[in-house]
């Protein structure tokens, strides 16, 4: 390979890289939830769906006396045990006190901010904390 | 040089090694091919007696019941509601046929109902404890003569161990696998749950073989879909 078949090899790959990475970047992203807000909402665990790179929980809650549901997207269960929280720590109906950046459409659920356990060990999404307007400068910080 | 009394003995040495291996293989049962529930049930009944609940077991159980009277599936059965693994041990009370594969230190069961797969670890190594309960857990099986015995912990508290009664992810299931003849297999389950169940109980699943088959496309999701299209909500 000469010299300038091997520049375009590297550009081109490069390129490739971009590519793939610019997807893997827009999944991260937090555009869809208002950073900038955070809402607190006492509720019951209903579910966890514990998946990679992100978790959701479901949450039970009253909206003016009626029950609702609501879908918070979080970390993965590494994120959850690197703060020494495991998976099986969380179950179907314990109280919980959720505080979630909220979803931009209007519709109920967003983005976990942090999550307060019955016996008051609290949970904080470092992700999402990091894509608040006051996070420091650099951009979030890759936790998983 | 090796004299006739030391090649008798080296001779005995190698067929009682041989013969010891040999018994070994001939022990392992050979479960592989189509089978299906003998008596199709919903319920996974205890051999003596009922279900021993704990106080906190039984609340579970009947919060369930009342669930299901009220026809809100999504709330305790997402099996039911939208066609999750119903896990271990609910499997094994699948209507549809499964087909089991012993290869490469893996028992396979790959059931017809929408496909699902479990799969028992038989290598006998150290395994690290998973970190997310899963719907089939972590399984290890070991020969005991013609008996395989499977060990499931790490079940997901989002399953059923039958049609309503509930579980902790601190639930262990050992099952007793073995042919009663050519064509009927047995499955002798205990469950074990201390949070739930004030004592370990038993029961037994048996299976008829069934003739052998490629099992077609089962996409239990469709179903549910067809239903709803049905009986509009």
């Amino acid at each position: 390979m000469n010299l300038k078949s091997f520049v375009k090899a590297i550009a081109l790959t490069a390129l490739a890289v971009g590519v793939v990475a610019g997807p893997a970047w827009a999944h991260h992203s937090f555009n869809a939830y208002d950073m900038s807000r955070t809402v607190r909402q006492a509720g019951e665990i209903k579910e966890f769906r514990w998946g990679a790179p992100h978790a959701s929980m479901v949450l039970a809650y009253k909206n003016k006396g009626k029950d609702a549901t609501m879908s918070v997207v979080t970390g993965s269960p590494l994120a959850f045990s690197r703060q020494g929280f495991k998976p099986r720590d969380f179950h179907k109906g314990d109280k919980v006190v959720l505080v979630y950046h909220p979803n931009v459409n209007g519709l109920p659920g967003g983005a976990m901010s942090t999550l307060i356990l019955p016996d008051g060990r609290t949970y904080k999404d470092t992700e999402a904390a990091a894509a608040t307007p006051n996070a420091p400068a650099g951009g979030p910080t890759p936790t998983r | 040089m090796l004299n006739i009394k030391s090649a008798l003995g080296a001779g005995a040495l190698a067929c009682v090694l041989m013969c010891a291996a040999a018994t070994s293989a001939m022990a392992e049962a050979n479960f592989e091919g189509v089978w299906k529930i003998a008596t199709p049930t919903g319920a996974l009944k205890p051999v003596s007696g009922a279900v021993p609940f704990t106080a906190a077991g039984r609340k579970a159980y009947s919060e369930n019941v009342k669930l299901r009277a009220q026809k809100k599936f999504d709330d305790y059965d997402i099996h039911t509601s939208r066609c999750s693994s119903p896990g271990v041990p609910r499997l094994a009370l699948t209507p549809m046929r499964f087909k089991i594969w012993q290869r490469q230190k893996v028992v396979t069961f790959d059931f017809e109902f929408n496909r699902y797969l479990r799969q028992i670890d038989m290598r006998g190594v150290p395994v690290e404890e998973q970190l997310v309960p899963t719907m089939t857990g972590q399984s290890l099986g070991k020969w005991e003569g013609d008996t395989l015995v499977a060990t499931t912990t790490n079940v997901s508290e989002n399953t059923l161990i039958d049609d309503l009664v509930p579980h902790t992810s601190d639930m262990k299931v050992t099952e007793r696998w073995r042919l009663v003849d050519p064509n009927t297999l047995e499955n002798r389950l205990t469950i074990e749950d201390p949070a739930y169940f004030t004592k370990p109980w038993t029961s037994v699943v048996t299976y008829k073989r069934q003739p052998d088959a490629l099992f077609p496309e089962d996409v239990c999701m469709d179903r549910l879909e067809h239903q709803k299209n049905l009986v509009p909500s």
